[in-house]
């Protein structure tokens, strides 16, 4: 195992998953000192009933809550604000995320904004260093991507980035996870399978990280099939809760990838999701760092997602080719993936604006002539049996 | 903006569970002192244990609970659930109802729900376990086959605890638990 001269791992947040999960939400809020969360959610959680589970677990708590935001659509200044607002008016003092990234984001705007002399995040370059936030608690549901744990909150298409932002207690508790969207558990699972090895394959990593990602695409390639079933065990679903959450620790402690990089400059100058995007471009990435880069895919990659048995019984030399077989395989199963990114209709001047910003950043890992590559073949060529 | 369409919302009370939890706790409490009585390795494992010890199990926040600990002349007594005046050395904790419920309702054991971490103890360790053994052992006593399974790790064996020992014992302790 590689081990660098010098590395640092952080990780802030403690995962309290399975059963009655968010039972110990006011016991945890009791160990921080705090007695009056806020909950930020969506219209979605509410109407999926995951509002009234939630009250339930505070039943006999003595816990008021100082109120259920519910309006968050998307994260911009202007809820953030209205959200602080209501903060401070009911003496609030934690606060408790409910949802998909957009309201994790969002509570970690409202945080910065409440812990600061800010009017607004225009200056958070300058004071996310001395960030000292109040205590943030995440409850996975079944719109979570894994990007809620990260350090990083993208608001009104800007993004922060401080290990501060990183949620204290992430709760995965199955009857948060129930009635899943197909779609997007699948672009999640993806996406996150591919960040996760985009970290393991950067020159900083460290074994931390290793181990961290090892499990997250081991959690996701197990469960990613099962849980985006609309009848299936939960077991299923609180493991891919588990491996997305695992993976956004891993994606804040590691450099933006390339394929990162690139779908989300094309997610904002088009407006497609980051993960679509991601999901597109990710197997025409893999192929090229297997065919064509020396630092090509590490063997070990094949015993989180195939298992041990096909790990020992596959020749070493074979192990990195067998391993991105079955993830392409794995992305032509999901049936959701498109093949390229002109069958998105994403004009070609777009994808070449993006690739020239991403090529001053990874020229140096790819060379220019490799980034173009990747980045043609994303656009027309098709190496999976694409979705819709 | 308009706060009061966001209006506190205070948390509502689980009045049934709590009232079986405080059952279940005020049978096992006593029957606990009862088993100091009649069951020797019960008496062995209180003998092992501080003249002042004193055990607390209790749900967070508010309650129920129950203590069970030595009086001045070292009888093991279950003396109520009000913790006030009293020198606690083992203070355990069930962190809410729902926990307890798992616990009191057998779906999980005591040695489970410590694993998923349902359950948070202040003071000795040595103590702790020592209090574990006695539980499995009353629980052994006071359950039939079946549920006692659920409820400890390992049902005692023919040679640990044989029928004789085992049924009388049962009719000790149950005569001790509801009458003095």
């Amino acid at each position: 195992m590689h081990i660098p001269e010098l590395f640092s791992f952080y990780n802030k947040t403690r995962i309290i998953s399975g059963k009655k999960a968010i039972e110990n939400i006011p016991f945890e809020l009791g160990n921080m000192n705090a007695c009056k969360p806020i909950v930020i959610t969506d219209k979605t959680s509410v109407k999926n009933g995951l509002i009234q589970t939630l009250l339930k677990a505070f039943a006999d708590s003595k816990i008021t809550i100082g109120a259920v935001y519910d309006d968050v659509t998307y994260p911009a200044i202007g809820i953030i604000k209205e959200i602080s607002q209501l903060f401070s008016a009911r003496g609030c003092d934690s606060i408790i995320a409910l949802g998909g990234e957009s309201v994790a984001y969002t509570a970690k705007g409202v945080n910065s904004l409440i812990c600061s002399d800010m009017e607004d995040l225009a200056n958070f370059d300058k004071i996310k260093e001395q960030l000292h936030l109040k205590p943030m608690f995440f409850i996975a549901s079944s719109f979570s991507s894994g990007k809620e744990t990260s350090a990083n909150a993208i608001i009104d298409g800007r993004i922060l980035k401080s290990s501060e932002f990183m949620p204290d207690i992430a709760f995965i508790d199955p009857r948060m996870l129930k009635s899943p969207n197909k779609e997007t558990t699948l672009f999640a699972g993806i996406r996150a399978i591919g960040t996760s090895i985009e970290a393991c394959s950067q020159l900083n990593c460290n074994p931390m990280i290793d181990s961290f990602a090892f499990s997250a695409i081991q959690l996701i390639a197990e469960n990613l099939f099962k849980a985006s079933k609309t009848i299936t065990c939960s077991k299923s679903r609180v493991g891919l809760a588990n491996g997305l959450a695992i993976s956004g620790i891993v994606a804040s402690n590691a450099e933006e990838g390339f394929c990162s990089y690139i779908s989300r400059s094309l997610s904002m100058s088009t407006g497609f999701s980051f993960d679509l995007l991601y999901c597109t471009i990710f197997p025409h990435f893999i192929e090229f760092k297997l065919k064509e880069t020396k630092s090509s895919i590490r063997e070990e990659l094949l015993l989180p997602i195939a298992g041990i048995d096909t790990y020992c019984s596959t020749d070493i030399k074979e192990r990195a080719d067998k391993a991105v077989e079955l993830l392409l395989d794995m992305i032509s199963e999901s049936k959701v993936v498109p093949p390229n990114l002109n069958s998105l209709k994403i004009p070609q001047y777009k994808v070449e604006a993006s690739l020239l910003d991403a090529e001053k950043i990874y020229g140096n890992q790819f060379s220019k002539n490799g980034c173009q590559k990747i980045v043609q073949s994303a656009f027309n060529s098709e190496i999976i049996k694409g979705g819709k | 903006m308009n706060i009061a369409k966001y209006p506190e919302i205070k948390s509502t009370s689980k009045r049934l569970k709590k009232i079986y939890v405080a059952i279940m706790l005020w049978i096992v409490g006593r029957a606990i002192a009862a088993a100091a009585k009649v069951d020797r390795e019960v008496k062995e494992e209180f003998k092992g244990l501080d003249d002042k010890f004193m055990m607390h199990l209790h749900v967070l926040p508010s309650g129920p609970g129950m203590i069970v600990g030595k009086d001045k002349n070292g009888k093991v007594k279950y003396m109520g659930w009000n913790p006030a005046g009293k020198k606690i050395t083992l203070d355990m904790k069930i962190k809410n109802i729902e926990a307890a419920m798992l616990m009191f309702t057998f779906q999980e054991s005591t040695c489970v729900a410590s694993a998923h971490n349902r359950l948070a103890v202040s003071g000795n360790v040595p103590d702790t376990m020592a209090f574990i053994r006695i539980l499995n052992i009353v629980e052994t006593y006071l359950l039939p086959k079946v549920i006692t399974s659920l409820a400890v790790k390992r049902y005692p064996k023919w040679s640990e605890m044989n029928p004789l020992r085992k049924h009388l014992g049962r009719i000790l302790i149950y005569i001790r638990t509801f009458t003095f």
